[in-house]
């Protein structure tokens, strides 16, 4: 099995849980199909931060959509844990989506344990772990609080907890921090990055804030678009743990700089 | 600080009073409700009178109870032909219209079907009613049969739309955490329509009010409280008129009450979140 090296800046060599190759997807619209990915490969090894990045329109979204088995691309292989799939694969892959996409009608506890609930695992078992993730997720006291009783953030950390009790190999977030104002969203990658040291899983993280992408990551692969293509994937060699200090050294900067070049040379 | 930062800087919804509170309101309001019946009651005594006016044409209250009073055998027996007309129909109109609005809401396929539903919404379908009470005769299952079709349609339009407005994202979520389409059905997709289902209900349901008084009033052999009104109208007998109303009135108020009372029972909590979802950016 090869791995495709695009132009990374050093090989893969860690065998991916990940991968899509020879993606291929267009839009059917009243004027024909418009091509939203083209050639796009993408991977990620075990335990590893990668984040995804590029202007709006480059597809970034759709990519994880497929990532996750809920688009099927026009042409393009998928692979997880070394198999090849269709359709999504609950017990390996967990998706947050941007807006929380809570069930309204039920608790934070039951939102959680939800997934739980669709394999038909016993309600002890379901209620025990969604109250363990929910205090991970630092809502211990909000079990029974409603989606709507709820800030933004936390409706957020509910999203993240459900997406965790899955067990999940790939975690993969489509900016699920991208409606939450400034200083929350920084809160909550701090605190990403403290509940991935426990998890220590591979993360997909989309996100158009480029600090957020560079903060986060191990490496971020950037964007372009119309068609919508990886152009580089750059490795963020920052040490880890990460203090939130960390954006205001001098090579967090040069790193988040030469991202937002790549971006901007594109267009 | 201004009003409206206050109210953006609670994300926290406080929409709902606390409970004994709303229960203060809420019995406020229907005293003013009770004040403004009993205002109205006491002007349908008073103007006749102090008007003088001819008794073919607006009668005192007092009189329309007399009236109702002298006529109460054949009213009390046209009420079963019209509750039981009523209720039959409501549950064909209910059913079909669930039912059906849920497989052409969740099939693409059968979209287009809505277009032609839409457009039959706006025709005054009691145009037909000659017809159907030809075919069948004028009795109950002409009436039932009308009845339905004319509650049918809301019922069918908003149960579909309830089921297309279902976020897609709550679709996706689910469909990523392994759900079967059964589940997607059950857990997801009837649950998060169910608010705009019940109101539709509540709309079909006076529309099948609406459907058998005017069988009844249009066929003078159907039976029922609207065969009834219009033969006291021929006969200029204004205080029965009058007094029929009033049972008419009745049902649609027991009705539309308790149609109202599930829907806030069901929908209102369900509804109220769905809309303070943040929209998807």
């Amino acid at each position: 099995m090869t791995i495709p090296q695009l132009n990374a800046e050093r090989p893969l060599t860690d065998e991916a849980v990940i991968r899509v190759t020879g993606i291929q997807h267009s839009y059917h619209t009243a004027r024909g199909p418009v091509p939203a990915l083209e050639n796009v490969d993408v991977s990620a090894g075990p335990k590893r931060f990668v984040s995804i990045v590029g202007p709006s329109g480059c597809g970034k979204s759709t990519l994880l959509m497929i990532l996750a088995g809920l688009i099927t691309p026009t042409a393009g292989d998928r692979y997880v844990a070394g198999a090849k799939v269709t359709g999504p694969q609950p017990d390996k892959v967990a998706v947050a989506f941007q807006d929380a996409c809570l069930l309204p009608w039920r608790s934070a506890l039951d939102n959680v344990a939800f997934p739980l609930e669709l394999r038909k695992d016993p309600r002890a078992e379901r209620e025990a772990r969604g109250r363990e993730l929910l205090e991970k997720v630092g809502l211990a006291g909000y079990a029974d609080r409603y989606p709507r009783e709820l800030s933004g953030g936390m409706r957020q950390r509910v999203a993240v907890a459900r997406a965790l009790i899955q067990r999940p190999a790939v975690l993969l977030m489509d900016e699920p921090f991208g409606a939450l104002d400034e200083q929350t969203r920084m809160d909550m990658g701090e605190e990403l990055l403290r509940l991935w040291d426990e998890i220590h899983n591979t993360v997909i993280f989309v996100t158009h804030n480029l600090a957020e992408a560079v903060y986060l990551s191990d490496e971020v692969i950037v964007m372009a678009a119309r068609p919508g293509r990886v152009v580089e994937r750059v490795l963020i060699d920052l040490p880890r743990p990460r203090p939130v200090e960390i954006t205001e050294t001098e090579k967090f900067l040069h790193l988040r700089n030469r991202l937002w070049r790549l971006i901007r040379s594109q267009e | 600080m201004s009003t409206v930062d206050e109210v953006r800087g609670r994300p926290v919804a406080d929409v709902a009073l606390p409970e004994p509170e709303r229960d203060r309101s809420r019995r406020t309001l229907l005293g003013w409700r009770l004040a403004v019946v009993a205002l109205l009651l006491v002007c349908w005594e008073l103007v006749p009178r102090l008007m003088s006016a001819p008794s073919a044409f607006i009668v005192p209250l007092s009189a329309s109870l007399r009236a109702g009073a002298d006529q109460w055998s054949p009213i009390v027996g046209s009420l079963w032909p019209t509750l039981s007309a009523i209720l039959v129909a409501l549950v064909f109109a209910w059913l079909v219209g669930i039912v059906a609005g849920f497989v052409i809401g969740t099939s693409p396929r059968l979209r287009f079907l809505l277009l032609i539903f839409g457009a039959l919404y706006a025709v005054p379908l009691v145009v037909v009613y000659p017809l159907i009470s030809v075919w069948l005769g004028p009795g109950q299952v002409s009436k039932v049969l009308f009845a339905s079709l004319y509650g049918v349609i809301p019922v069918l339009l908003t149960t579909a739309s309830g089921v297309r407005s279902v976020d897609e994202g709550l679709r996706r979520s689910a469909q990523s955490m392994g759900a079967s389409p059964r589940q997607l059905l059950t857990k997801v997709l009837i649950p998060a329509a169910l608010p705009v289902v019940v109101s539709g209900l509540r709309l079909g349901g006076g529309l099948v009010l609406i459907a058998v008084i005017v069988c009844e009033m249009l066929a003078s052999t159907s039976g029922g409280i609207g065969t009834l009104i219009t033969a006291y109208r021929v006969q200029f007998n204004a205080g029965a008129v009058y007094f029929c109303i009033l049972v008419v009135l009745a049902f649609a108020l027991v009705m539309d009450q308790t149609l109202g009372a599930i829907e806030r029972r069901v929908a209102g909590d369900a509804a109220k979140t769905t809309r303070t979802q943040p929209t998807p950016g």
